[in-house]
């Protein structure tokens, strides 16, 4: 196990190293540069800025100079936002992001799952009906649509809720539900689904016959079983859902690091892009490697360290 | 019985009207209790609030609250005392006197001739890389320093004494006083950054001299200011608080508006913005800039003026500001827009001259002049001509429109090209390009910031346009001090313009914004910009 843990480790740091390698020659490859402006820069201003953040060294002196900071785990000052660093914007931002993304992930599993099973269950009646209903508008009507239609009736019209801004939970729950919607449509179809087909299984129709309770058949059998294909998509889509809120931080005006993601990339500001990727990274491999923990914990025929693991 | 009923209700009523209409113009007017102003404004965090770094509007919205120059603005543009009462020029224009005020700084220490002084080298400091170095390079050995090729005392800038700084500069620059109004050549406390060069990062250590005090700033959330007591008009200053919270989405921040969170708007959507504009819910800002197409003259068709001139005259500006933009955008008659002076004729530069662009298009003319300009170019077809724009909507539109004007008015096939926004202005800078498309906010209130575009080698020429006598008009008007002679040489310089069009004027820009009633004293800049100093609240 600790091999294997280990194993792992060095596998997480070469993928990080590999991701950030890539993304520090695409990014130079772009067109255009963080001083690149609407008015030009007399030249020998331009020479003091590029010489300020290092970048009129060549590329590979470039590329050494942001590895070894990046060992240190420095990631470097902002271009565009002169007074703040690349890791204050992330020890600063990611809270609120942290914040969102945790509470519609666990929003949607509760609903989702919940949905799915009522669904499976009652196959082919009116709550099976409803939890398709919910689960197609869920993943055909994306959340910068949903958005504004939350902010219009729970905000302006009705009044239930604050428009926007981030200054206690209740300014949380409406961009938590615009957040939630899709995963919360995927995780009830997923469940929907796998719950079918575990019951149709053999093992179901014996523990069934052996006189067990509907309940005990349902919790201990059923879910353990079910749930599988569910905590498979977690990982990418709980980092999908931290990285990818960008537009609902947006629309909410949320402190988040989300419009980093996409601004940074828009300013050419190189420290951002690159910290911002590498974090992102870090964190999805971080968050696939604990699924696959989760996996084997609720499936144990399912061991980690196996090289066949299937 | 009944008269004394009758006359005693007549009383009552005629007493109450009286009192009804009292109310109601107090109620109108009074000064509400809670003088506290949410502003939506501020799209994202501001990059920076030191002057040495801040180089946008946003911060420099916020700067022109907690800090001040020598000088301020009036409506018009025109400098009045600021951090200095008065103002001697000398020696033909090129040397200034600023005599100082009394003035403090939010932590007690006097505003001093040091601290420009200090403050005016650190920006031209080439080790501290300041963007905004540049609007400095008026200054004697300004650039030379910047460069490299001088030292800091060599540079024209000079306190006298603590209340008196004499300024050098390399030319008589008749607008260098209201130059002192922007922010980046505001003060800061000599002492405060000598002891604590990010002073200007965080509210706790932030020290000004303007009328409010930073008090909060919260990355990526918001921006509160509160009043400075002590600012030397501080008894004139109304408002105890102001709040920036950023807002990222114009939608959101219209409806915040609505619902009553705030209590101005100034991103409003721009598919709101002519029906709100019509309902009178909201207003509009003339902005002395312009929107413009630019005809790379290095490349052929448009090496040859009279096709250049054709396409000019084929755009019909009326039916784009109208049908188009539709939020009381103006079609440009020159090359200088609304709202610049003509400090000679003391009347708005575009009301000196005659217009020398149409709004309407004349496809006759038009016509005829590209059938001249081919056969003078030995063109006998016109290669395939694309104009190139960077992503956003408005641009997109104006283009299609552009693109069809070009097709009926002259029956030329014109290709559209979208890039991002980096890529588009590399491409430019590169003239990768035949049409692009591009816009300019003044520098300073002076036709000057828009007509030294154009000379031999500038810059942001990407028409890569060259004209001898062009090019020596504006020198000479860059040479003296008497506004009569830059005047008449801006004049014949945009009359050579009208002749070569090496880019073609669109329109001149609006903002459209709403305020509530209730808010009174906003002041609007004659660049288009906020002042909330003096503003205040009524009763709603």
């Amino acid at each position: 196990m600790l091999r294997y843990l280990g194993q792992r480790f060095v596998m997480m740091l070469v993928s990080l190293w590999l991701i950030a390698t890539f993304t520090f020659m695409m990014m130079l490859a772009v067109p255009g540069d963080p001083f690149t402006g609407e008015k030009k820069l007399p030249p020998e201003t331009l020479k003091n800025l590029r010489a300020a953040y290092h970048l009129d060294k060549s590329y590979p002196e470039q590329y050494l100079y942001y590895m070894k900071n990046l060992v240190m785990l420095d990631l470097g000052p902002s271009i565009k936002y002169t007074t703040r660093t690349v890791n204050q914007i992330i020890s600063e931002g990611f809270p609120a992001s942290a914040q969102l993304g945790v509470q519609a992930i666990i929003l949607s599993l509760i609903l989702g799952l919940t949905l799915g099973v009522i669904a499976a269950l009652r196959q082919n009646r009116i709550p099976d009906y409803t939890a398709t209903v919910i689960a197609v508008l869920g993943v055909s009507v994306p959340s910068f649509v949903m958005a504004p239609i939350l902010q219009k009736y729970l905000g302006l019209e009705w009044e239930l809720l604050p428009i926007a801004t981030w200054e206690g939970f209740e300014y949380s729950i409406m961009p938590t539900i615009a957040l939630a919607v899709l995963p919360l449509a995927m995780v009830t179809r997923l469940m929907r689904s796998s719950m079918l087909e575990v019951l149709s299984q053999d093992y179901i129709r014996t523990a069934r016959s052996k006189g067990l309770s509907p309940s005990r058949v349902i919790m201990r059998h059923t879910l353990r079983n079910a749930i599988l294909p569910v905590v498979t998509i977690m990982g990418p889509l709980t980092a999908g859902i931290l990285t990818g809120s960008f537009v609902i931080e947006k629309i909410f005006s949320i402190p988040g690091i989300g419009k980093y993601f996409v601004d940074s990339v828009t300013n050419r500001d190189y420290p951002v892009i690159m910290g911002i990727t590498i974090f992102y990274s870090a964190f999805l491999i971080l968050m696939n490697f604990l699924v696959d923990m989760i996996y084997s914990w609720i499936d144990p025929r399912i061991k980690v360290g196996h090289k066949e693991a299937s | 019985m009944k008269k004394w009923v009758a006359t005693t209700t007549a009383i009552l009523m005629v007493l109450s009207m009286v009192l009804l209409a009292a109310c109601g113009k107090d109620g109108s007017n009074a000064m509400a209790e809670k003088q506290v102003l949410n502003v939506g404004f501020i799209s994202s965090e501001p990059p920076a609030l030191d002057p040495l770094k801040g180089t946008d509007e946003i911060s420099s919205l916020i700067m022109r609250h907690v800090l001040e120059g020598l000088v301020r603005l009036d409506e018009k543009g025109n400098p009045i005392p600021g951090m200095a009462t008065k103002w001697d020029v000398m020696d033909g224009g090129k040397k200034i006197i600023f005599h100082l005020r009394d003035a403090k700084w939010s932590n007690g220490d006097p505003v001093t001739a040091q601290d420009f002084e200090y403050q005016w080298k650190r920006m031209l400091d080439p080790k501290n890389a300041s963007e905004y170095a540049y609007q400095l390079f008026y200054l004697k050995n300004g650039e030379a320093y910047n460069q490299g090729k001088a030292k800091a005392e060599d540079v024209g800038v000079k306190a006298l004494d603590p209340k008196t700084l004499e300024v050098t500069l390399e030319s008589p620059t008749p607008y260098f006083i209201s130059l002192t109004a922007f922010h980046a050549l505001f003060p800061v406390n000599k002492k405060v950054a000598e002891k604590n060069p990010k002073w200007g990062t965080d509210a706790k250590t932030y020290v000004g001299n303007g009328p409010f005090l930073l008090k909060t700033w919260i990355h990526d959330k918001k921006i509160e200011l509160v009043k400075n007591p002590k600012y030397w008009d501080a008894k004139n200053v109304k408002l105890t608080q102001i709040n920036f919270p950023f807002i990222g989405d114009e939608q959101t921040e219209y409806q915040m508006y609505v619902s009553g969170s705030l209590d101005m708007n100034r991103n409003v959507p721009t598919d709101l913005a002519a029906k709100l504009l019509q309902e009178k819910k909201a207003k509009v800002i003339h902005q002395p800039s312009l929107y413009f197409y630019i005809f790379n003259t290095k490349k052929k068709p448009f090496d040859n003026a009279k096709i250049r001139k054709a396409f000019s005259m084929a755009i019909d500006r009326e039916a784009i500001v109208k049908n188009v933009l539709g939020q009381g955008q103006t079609p440009a008659t020159g090359w200088v827009p609304w709202g610049i002076p003509d400090f000679a004729q003391n009347k708005e530069w575009v009301q000196t001259h005659p217009s020398y662009i149409q709004p309407k298009a004349n496809p006759a003319e038009a016509k005829k002049l590209l059938q001249e300009g081919m056969k003078e170019a030995g063109l006998s077809q016109l290669p395939e001509i694309s104009i190139m724009y960077n992503t956003h909507e408005g641009h997109k539109k104006i283009a299609e429109a552009i693109q069809q004007m070009w097709k009926k008015n002259l029956g030329v096939d014109v290709k559209l090209t979208n890039l991002e926004w980096k890529v588009f202005l590399d491409n430019q800078t590169q003239g990768n390009f035949l049409v692009s498309r591009l816009g300019w906010i003044p520098d300073y209130m002076d036709p000057m910031t828009f007509l030294d575009l154009w000379v031999t080698g500038g810059g942001n020429n990407h028409a890569k346009y060259s004209n001898p006598q062009y090019d020596a008009l504006i020198k000479q008007a860059k040479s003296t001090a008497d506004q009569k002679v830059r005047m008449e040489a801006m004049h014949k310089a945009e009359e050579i313009l009208a002749r070569d069009v090496p880019v073609t004027p669109i329109y001149n820009y609006t903002q459209v914004y709403q305020l509530k009633d209730y808010v009174k004293g906003v002041k609007i800049e004659a660049d288009g910009s906020f002042t909330f100093t003096y503003a205040y609240l009524t009763e709603k």
